[in-house]
């Protein structure tokens, strides 16, 4: 099984510190309801269902809110499970998994994301469901799941492909002669691509890749990348691709056609 | 969080300058919930790491596409075989006496400790096309499965539903006169299953 709670000890992310010393105003960028504490983390409330669930005074209470905190995530359990799982028994047993996971050791996992909650119950759901679900395909077939595959096979679609394709850079070739130039310029194109990507800043290349090698929309990159609007991320991709072609036109090799 | 990378063997195609990302890490970046620096790193970190950047970019997507939760109430589509039901109940009873036959209610206890089957009636044929199961709702069912085998316990079909109502489909071949066993299963939110006992019904002439 998997270690799919947070860390505590993260590198990439402080965590909040104790509730109940928080002084709170609004956070400006955040498209979850939440306030952030003075040190700039945030704090986000527990959802009642939850609350009770590790508050509760006896093994009877904590049965009885088990039950309700499971009845009102289920629907979003099950639907990570359909997405890995293709039968409905194996969504079955990854969802019963699921479930032993979050109440393994009196739920612990559920008690450390509520020690210093940063995101909504929901979302961590997704995430650490769909790690259970992943981990239980490895389990029993020993290789990714289809939906993995597909992602890793699309990732090897490199992304400087998909830009050339963007970019509308490749061109038809009709003779022999051409093609074979046209292979070889092709290659030239790629190798001045993966250059121009990689003098591009991180959170530029991240946008890129959202974009064209995980078909994300702009609105959800902009949710994502705290754009303030779709529009924000149209505008940035356009100046990205024309910086590319235009690094591409200075290197001579704006094309694959010869 | 670095002892994450041991214990996720598929996740190893990311270039693993830094950790990959807890699953907090990668929920609260779904969230938006983040202090500028954190994102930062964070961007940094996915910009690298495919297999971090898929899982946000498909934990993001299933956030996005969640079903909707059903209705409250009675589904429309049991209003149909009720109404039916109370019309074959009204049309049992002689004047004055008591009914011959109660139409539903069979296949179990009302406690929740197996699946209560209201149709179709003890003596309807079983037609492809026409018959539809119907069930005493769960309080906390998720899903149910409806199988019918034949007399020597083969499977012929089964169907699924989030609903308390399936029709049995046109395609379902069933021999005339042929006896039949149905059963509902139903998956409870907590993992665990209850039944319908198994009704036998016979195929239509
Ligand atoms: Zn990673």
């Amino acid at each position: 099984m998997i270690s799919a709670t947070g860390d505590a000890a993260s590198g990439l992310t402080p965590r909040a510190g104790a509730a109940s010393s928080r002084e709170t105003r609004v956070a400006r960028t955040s498209h979850v309801p939440l306030a952030e504490t003075d040190d700039g983390h945030p704090v986000i409330e527990l959802p009642p269902s939850l609350a009770r669930l590790l508050d509760a005074p006896s093994a009877s209470d904590a049965d009885a809110a088990w039950h309700a905190f499971v009845a009102q995530h289920s629907r979003i359990v099950l639907h990570v499970c359909r997405s890995v799982w293709p039968a409905h028994d194996e969504q079955m047993d990854a969802y019963a998994q699921i479930l032993d996971h979050l109440r393994a050791d009196d739920h612990r996992r559920l008690r450390e994301f509520a020690r210093a909650p940063r995101c909504r119950v929901s979302t961590w759901l997704v995430v650490v469901s769909r790690r259970v679900c992943l981990d239980l395909y490895r389990q029993r077939y020993g290789r990714p799941t289809s939906e993995e595959g597909r992602e890793q096979r699309r990732a090897r679609r490199r992304l400087q492909d998909l830009v050339a394709e963007e970019l509308e850079l490749h061109e038809p070739a009709t003779t022999e002669r051409e093609e074979a130039d046209a292979a070889l310029r092709h290659e030239e194109l790629h190798d001045a691509l993966q250059r121009a990507l990689t003098d591009l800043a991180s959170r530029d290349l991240l946008m890129l890749k959202l974009r064209f090698v995980d078909d994300l929309s702009a609105q959800e990159i902009a949710r994502l990348l705290a754009f303030p609007s779709p529009f924000h991320v149209y505008r940035r991709l356009n100046v990205l691709l024309a910086q590319l072609r235009g690094t591409l036109l200075r290197l001579g090799v704006e094309s694959a056609a010869p | 969080m670095g002892h994450l990378i041991l214990l996720r063997g598929a996740r190893d195609t990311a270039m693993n300058a830094t950790p990959h990302l807890s699953a907090d890490d990668a929920a609260s970046f779904i969230d938006g919930t983040l202090s500028d620096d954190a994102r930062a790193a964070i961007e940094r970190h996915l910009a690298e790491c495919d297999s971090c950047r898929e899982e946000v970019a498909i934990s993001t997507r299933l956030l996005a596409t969640v079903p909707a939760s059903p209705r409250r109430g009675v589904p429309w589509r049991l209003v149909l075989p009720l109404a039916a039901g109370i019309l074959v109940a009204v049309m049992l009873v002689r004047p004055g006496g008591r009914p011959t036959a109660t139409p539903t209610e069979r296949g179990g206890a009302s406690d929740g400790s197996t699946i209560v089957l209201i149709a179709p009636a003890p003596d309807a044929p079983l037609v492809a096309g026409r018959t539809r199961l119907v069930w005493r709702a769960l309080d906390d069912s998720v899903l149910y499965r409806v199988v019918i085998k034949d007399a020597s316990g083969a499977e012929l079909w089964r169907g699924e539903t989030s609903d308390t109502v399936l029709a049995v489909p046109p395609g379902v071949h069933l021999t005339p006169g042929k006896q039949y066993v149905m059963r509902v299963d139903g998956q409870r939110t907590d993992g665990s299953s209850v039944s319908s006992t198994e009704v036998s019904v016979r195929a239509s002439q």
